[in-house]
């Protein structure tokens, strides 16, 4: 089966759980970084907060003693402070009474430094007010450090998320993979007893992949009795089918054959003229040696005719008697045999001429080579055209104008064509379209099966050949196409077409 | 050996010239020296036995009323530690040296103050002076001038002996004497 997928289960199972990973990571990454900023400004300003408490104790003294000098050094302690720039001493009255760096006041002023402002008491008295400048809210150096932690922090946890991720991940694939590949097996093998559940070595299974497989199985399960129900049918069927058919067969072969009896039958009268004057030639010249004997008179060379006259007449009627035993058989069984087509056509119209000439319809076969030769089953092939010269004289010999004309031809490619035309004006499209059919007939009742046409069409396509209707023809005229050189093949069962 | 006791001599001058060594009397200098006497005790652990943390700090002006008007005066509006101030105006003739914590002596002589001193001594009081090279004849606080500014000298080995504790703040500003 072809498949269609532009990815796997793994991958997408993968890149969700990454994805999900990340989005944990950057969360928690963001909490972290904010945390801290949240921590270093909490710090920032307590450690200022706690500066300016230790430097106003300090400043307590000097600014009671009026001790600038010593002020300078207790504020020269922020010197190297990382957050407090500098730092300013201011008396009761507001006046600047000690600075560090000593332009600090400038200095703030100039570069508008950010300031606090906390008063100095002793004993619970206010004795001054201390003022300290400051780089920033937050030391960046220090959130860098949280930074540069962040990532490194970040970058272990995806590797372990990742790892994490490829390990559940391949369990589930290789679970599903598993069930895959028992679908797999009973694709290639048909066979349903390959279960997903039974088959799994992996007894912790992941419980929906569990599930997935036992309803699998089950319906695997479903599906097996199915089959089996389904093949039970099957076989009934099949042997019914058989049985029809072998019935269907044998009504076909007895239509054929009654089709040829009635065939016959319609002849019987046109046979018996056949084989009656013959007879009654014999009759006759008995009669004349019976003459002979009683007169006593034996002319040597009038016997020898008479004799020779009633063994030729003899030989006739044998030979029409031969021409109905073989057509009356069944020739279905018979194998392709190469014949001439003229034997074949001859002995057609022996069985037929007398009939024409009776109801004085013209019987004219156009002049063919008498070497032509085809491999068919000559039996068949003659019951073709016999049936089609007697359709072609029942449909004209009530009429005024009663002719019916044999054509046979042979074209380059090697098939033979063999047509029979009467003097009928065509055939009705209506009647065209079913005149092929099986018990379709346009004779009155009685007079025809129905069959003759069908049969005629099934017995020219087992010889790979056609029967049709030439429409363009202003007359009534039947065409059959046979090729020249039959397949070897078995013989064919004829059916109605 | 010459050379070196007359350079001795010139710094010893020179020392001294460079200090204003007495109270002026000036209503200012009052002011600023009672501010700072004032302070002083607040920064200063009085050991005397007799004294209770509710009793009231007795201090005694001697040899300038002016002072004691202006210690008063800060007295009236402000506490030491919780503890009331009373300023005393006495004569050293009346004065009962085991009563009293504070004890300030500007007398009119350098000798007077250090006669002034000697009864002090053992007393666990906070002796003050504003005497040149007074501090090391048993003052624990003297007070001196330098560069037109009011400084203060702290006599340690005094301060212990009269068991009287002064605030490291004090010492950091003091000129502190062994």
């Amino acid at each position: 089966m072809k498949q269609h997928a532009n990815t796997s289960l793994k991958t997408e199972i993968e890149k969700g759980q990454f994805l999900i990973t990340v989005c944990v990571l950057l969360t928690c990454g963001l909490g972290f970084l904010v945390n801290n900023y949240i921590n270093a400004k909490n710090n920032a300003d307590h450690v200022v907060e706690s500066t300016a408490y230790v430097l106003g104790q300090n400043l307590v003294s000097p600014l009671m003693f009026l001790d600038s000098k010593v002020a300078e050094n207790v504020l020269r302690s922020v010197e190297n402070h990382t957050l407090i720039n500098g730092a300013m001493v201011y008396d009761l009255k507001g006046k600047l009474f000690a600075s560090f760096p000593s332009d600090e006041l400038q200095r703030v002023k100039e570069l508008s430094l950010k300031t606090y402002e906390y008063p100095i008491i002793s004993n619970g008295e206010r004795v001054g007010s201390l003022t300290l400048s400051v780089h920033g809210e937050v030391n960046y150096f220090e959130m860098m450090g949280y930074v540069v932690v962040g990532i490194i922090v970040f970058g272990v946890a995806f590797v372990v998320a990742k790892t994490v991720t490829r390990l559940t991940s391949n369990k589930i694939i290789t679970e599903i993979s598993m069930l895959l590949s028992v679908i797999r097996k009973i694709t290639q093998t048909g066979d349903f007893k390959n279960k997903a559940l039974e088959g799994s070595k992996n007894k912790n299974q992941i419980e929906e992949i569990a599930g997935l497989s036992a309803e699998f199985d089950w319906m695997l399960s479903v599906i097996e009795s199915r089959n089996q129900s389904i093949e039970e049918i099957n076989q009934g069927l099949e042997h019914a089918v058989e049985n029809k058919t072998r019935e269907l067969r044998e009504t076909q072969a007895g239509l054929v054959q009654s089709s040829k009896m009635s065939a016959l039958g319609e002849m019987a009268a046109g046979l018996a003229h056949e084989i009656n004057n013959p007879l009654a030639i014999i009759s006759g010249k008995s009669q004349q040696i019976k003459n002979m004997i009683e007169r006593n008179k034996f002319d040597k060379d009038q016997l020898v005719k008479i004799s020779t006259s009633i063994q030729s007449t003899t030989e006739r009627i044998a030979k029409i008697i031969k021409g109905l035993r073989s057509f009356s058989r069944d020739g279905s069984q018979d194998p392709m045999e190469i014949c001439k087509l003229k034997t074949i056509i001859d002995e057609t119209l022996e069985f037929c001429q007398n009939r024409f000439k009776s109801h004085e319809v013209a019987l004219e076969v156009a002049p063919f080579k008498d070497d032509i030769e085809i491999s068919c089953r000559s039996t068949q092939l003659g019951q073709v055209i016999l049936n089609l010269l007697n359709n072609a004289h029942d449909a004209v010999y009530e009429t005024q104008e009663k002719w019916v004309k044999l054509e046979v031809s042979v074209d380059d490619a090697d098939w033979v064509t063999i047509s029979v035309t009467d003097s009928g004006k065509g055939i009705p499209e209506k009647i065209r379209q079913k005149i092929m059919q099986p018990f379709f007939t346009t004779k009155e009742q009685g007079k025809g099966t129905g069959l003759g046409l069908s049969i005629s069409k099934g017995i020219v396509e087992s010889h790979s050949g056609s029967l049709t209707i030439d429409t363009a023809c202003q007359n009534t005229r039947f065409v059959v196409r046979i090729p020249r050189a039959q397949a070897q093949t078995a013989p064919v069962q004829l059916k109605a077409a | 050996m010459k050379f070196k006791r007359s350079a001795s001599l010139v710094l010893f001058f020179c020392l001294a010239a460079q200090a204003a060594d007495k109270f002026s009397g000036t209503r200012e200098e009052a002011k600023l020296l009672s501010a700072f006497i004032f302070n002083i005790s607040k920064f200063t652990e009085l050991k005397n036995a007799s004294h209770q943390a509710s009793h009231k700090l007795r201090l005694a002006v001697v040899g300038n009323a002016m002072l004691a008007e202006e210690l008063r005066a800060i007295s009236l509006s402000k506490k030491v530690n919780d503890r009331d101030l009373e300023v005393n105006d006495v004569k050293l003739q009346n004065i009962d040296t085991q009563s009293i914590d504070i004890a300030v002596l500007i007398p009119e002589s350098t000798q007077s103050v250090i006669e002034q001193l000697k009864k002090f001594k053992g007393c666990r009081c906070l002796t003050v002076t504003y005497e040149e090279g007074v501090s090391l004849h048993g003052s624990v606080i003297n007070f001196y001038t330098d560069q037109e500014r009011l400084r203060f000298e702290v006599n340690l080995k005094r301060a212990k002996e009269e068991e009287l504790e002064l605030s490291s703040q004090l010492l950091k500003l003091g000129k502190l004497i062994e």
